[in-house]
């Protein structure tokens, strides 16, 4: 019975995780932790929403290089630029806001509530709703959207928030790897 | 209720090794500024970001950039200047030191500052409601073994105990690196091991473990002082007369030798001060300082276990203030009346002033620490030893001449045992400083480590870094009390009075209880 009892609940908090939780292909690799972010010199992760040559909802994804007036410019193996006026929609991940960790503290923290006895009843919706609502507030911290948020928000967190400076060779701007 | 127990344990477990993931829990605010804005600031808008971070990144036209830290804004000659890391545009780092930057060339200045989230505190909240988290100890709940990860040593006369790690960092916030001398460690060749064992019921949080070592001369030795520097002396002299309340212990003092002075706590009022005057004759004018041999008794131990036990069934909330550092525990007038040993000498008009005050928590392992001495008088020397009555153990005082300071050799483990089996991720975990090696009580892992040449050549230090979660035991749930709680906060010097007798019947028995409580894995 306790056994049903903590799978209901596993179930119940994935699924407020899967509806609820802000979502990205940033690799797992990417972003900063927040007290890293002081000395970080990447671009944060953009995914990209955009429509090019008649062909909609194409789909790309990489290191924020830099922002211009008319483009925004992003690296995966190579250096890419897409006119803003194409672009659907975007989503920058600035840093890691670790919600997946108060995630499994939070189904940690309900099943802990099964032995509380008759005090459950307030204890476990107390984990399950506000430990998950916790949690899926601290996802969207590091998230900017486009378009409720304007390109100029995303420039602070490009690897250049100048620009693209004048003069740089573009074929070796790549995102960042894994070991730098 | 009593079959869930192993259940809930292992949760708590489980939860309370995702505990220093709420560390990376804050938000980042990131200021952008072009150059204008940047000097337009005021000096009161500069020391705020400062004190809130201490990095700036300055991004250059060419799209370099530099990473500056203790950095200086300079508008006479419109410059920027610190010490950092410069990295071209493809972020590869060129050059590591000291930068003058023109501001000419500069495109825009960055700062982040961290905040605590929202959600991080709301979930604190929760964890502290219902976390429980219980300690097994048999005889006296305030003498339960705890404090932090233990250290083993072999030396001439087989495997001890000989130092503590970050003794007063029990919460996240708290996190510290400390340094201990590994002063009696048998030496020779180029390998060198120590065991780092958790033998009470807490979770231990390490993030490193590091070998220093000091090159020395022959006949010389190498101590550590308050501020992590490394003093080498040929010369170290005992005192000649060593003047305590109950007479001379100079016997006691003046050798390394585990046999320690302590004095009794005092009756009345636990925050009394006692002094040993030291006397030392001939001492030639060179560069000295202090060195004393010493832990701490179980008086702090006991009071920091009290103060667990008035949190009651609160101890979460108690404990996010801390993380919220709406109370500092280190930097609470309770801490400041028990104090450390203060490192007195008298000027030219008798008076005595404080050299320095070593402070070193912890009642496990005696660790040797230097206290500089400012210029001093004449060929005698009297130097004064000031602390709290009944919190020491001293064994050895000494004065070393001639001071040098010397550069480490810090030293990571090149191979890490757990139970005796080589553990890969362990060594990765303690190698790099933005991972934790979590433990659990019973957990004892042997660390190797390689040092250049022969180890003869070196003093050897362990410096640690991390923080360690106490397991509050359900006896001390009982002894929830607000009032007693904000007493020892708010008014210690009358909650010190009011423990006083308490403790005083229960003194003598501690250390016994205390030892015989250690966790061992069955």
């Amino acid at each position: 019975m306790r056994n049903h009892k903590m799978f209901l609940v596993l179930i119940a908090i994935l699924s407020f995780y899967y509806f609820g939780c802000a979502s990205s292909n940033v690799p797992s690799y990417w972003s900063a932790n927040p007290d890293k972010m002081a000395t970080d010199v990447f671009g944060g992760w953009v995914d990209i929403e955009y429509d090019s040559l008649g062909v909609k909802d194409k789909q790309a994804g990489g290191e924020l290089i830099a922002i211009s007036s008319d483009s925004i410019y992003y690296a995966d193996s190579l250096l890419h630029s897409i006119y803003k006026n194409d672009i659907a929609s975007a989503r920058l991940i600035s840093y890691n806001s670790n919600y997946m960790n108060m995630g499994l503290l939070t189904f940690l923290g309900s099943i802990s509530t099964i032995s509380n006895g008759w005090f459950l009843g307030i204890t476990f919706p107390m984990w399950l709703i506000g430990g998950t609502t916790s949690a899926i507030t601290q996802s969207y911290n590091p998230v900017i959207d486009f378009p409720k948020k304007h390109f100029y928000d995303f420039s602070h967190y490009a690897r250049f928030p100048q620009g693209l400076p004048e003069g740089i060779d573009r074929a070796r701007i790549k995102m960042k790897t894994k070991d730098k | 209720m009593k079959s869930l127990l192993p259940v809930h344990l292992f949760i708590v477990f489980v939860f309370i090794i995702l505990l220093p993931g709420c560390s990376l829990f804050n938000n980042v605010t990131r200021e952008v500024n072009t150059k204008e804005s940047f000097r337009a600031l005021t000096e009161k808008e500069i020391g705020d970001i400062k004190s809130k971070t201490p990095y700036l990144k300055v991004h250059m036209k060419n799209g370099y950039v530099y990473v500056l830290n203790n950095w200086v804004n300079d508008n006479k000659d419109n410059i920027v200047y610190g010490d950092g890391v410069l990295y071209n545009e493809e972020r590869d780092s060129l050059k590591t030191g000291e930068f003058i930057v023109g501001m000419d060339s500069v495109s825009l200045l960055e700062t982040n500052v961290l905040k605590p989230s929202g959600a991080q505190t709301a979930l604190t909240i929760f964890a502290g409601i219902t976390a429980a988290i219980t300690v097994a100890c048999i005889m006296n709940p305030k003498a339960c073994f705890g404090s932090c990860p233990t250290f083993y040593v072999e030396d001439d006369s087989g495997l001890h105990l000989r130092a503590e790690g970050f003794s007063s960092s029990i919460a996240p916030s708290m996190e510290a690196t400390d340094i201990d001398a590994l002063y009696r460690a048998a030496k020779g060749g180029e390998e060198f091991h120590l065991e780092m064992r958790n033998e009470a019921l807490e979770t231990h949080v390490v993030r490193k473990a590091d070998l220093i070592a000091v090159p020395k001369g022959k006949g010389s030795r190498v101590f550590a002082d308050n501020n992590g520097n490394f003093w080498e002396s040929k010369t170290i002299i005992p005192p000649v007369l060593a003047n305590t309340e109950e007479g001379d212990a100079v016997k006691l003092l003046g050798s390394f030798d585990e046999k320690e002075w302590f004095s009794k706590s005092d009756s009345n009022y636990l925050g009394t001060k006692e002094i040993i005057e030291l006397e030392f004759k001939n001492v030639p004018n060179s560069k000295k300082g202090i060195v004393i041999g010493c832990r701490q008794t179980l008086l702090s131990t006991y009071l920091l276990y009290q103060a667990l036990a008035y949190m009651g069934n609160n101890t979460g909330y108690w404990l996010s203030l801390m993380e919220r550092q709406k109370i500092k525990i280190n930097e609470n007038a309770m801490s400041k009346i028990m104090g450390g040993i203060e490192v007195l000498t008298q000027d030219s008009s008798g008076n005595w002033n404080i050299n320095g005050v070593l402070d070193e928590q912890g009642p496990l392992a005696d660790d040797l620490h230097l206290i500089p001495l400012n210029k001093s008088l004449g060929k005698n020397l009297k130097v004064r030893l000031r602390m709290t009555k009944g919190n020491w153990r001293i064994d050895y005082t000494a004065l070393a001449l001639d001071l040098m300071q010397r550069d480490p050799i810090r030293i990571k483990p090149n191979e890490v045992l757990k139970e005796g089996i080589p553990d890969k991720e362990s060594l990765s975990l303690l190698c790099d400083s933005t991972k934790v090696l979590i433990t659990l009580p019973g957990d004892n892992y042997t660390l190797n480590y390689k040092i250049p040449n022969n180890a003869e050549n070196y003093e050897l230090f362990l410096e640690s870094r991390g923080y360690y979660l106490e397991w509050i035991r359900k006896e001390w749930q009982q002894e929830g009390n607000t009032f007693y709680l904000t007493q020892m906060l708010m008014d210690p010097e009358n909650a010190l009075k009011r423990l006083a007798p308490e403790f005083k019947s229960v003194e003598s028995k501690m250390e016994e209880s205390f030892w015989r409580s250690r966790y061992a894995k069955p």
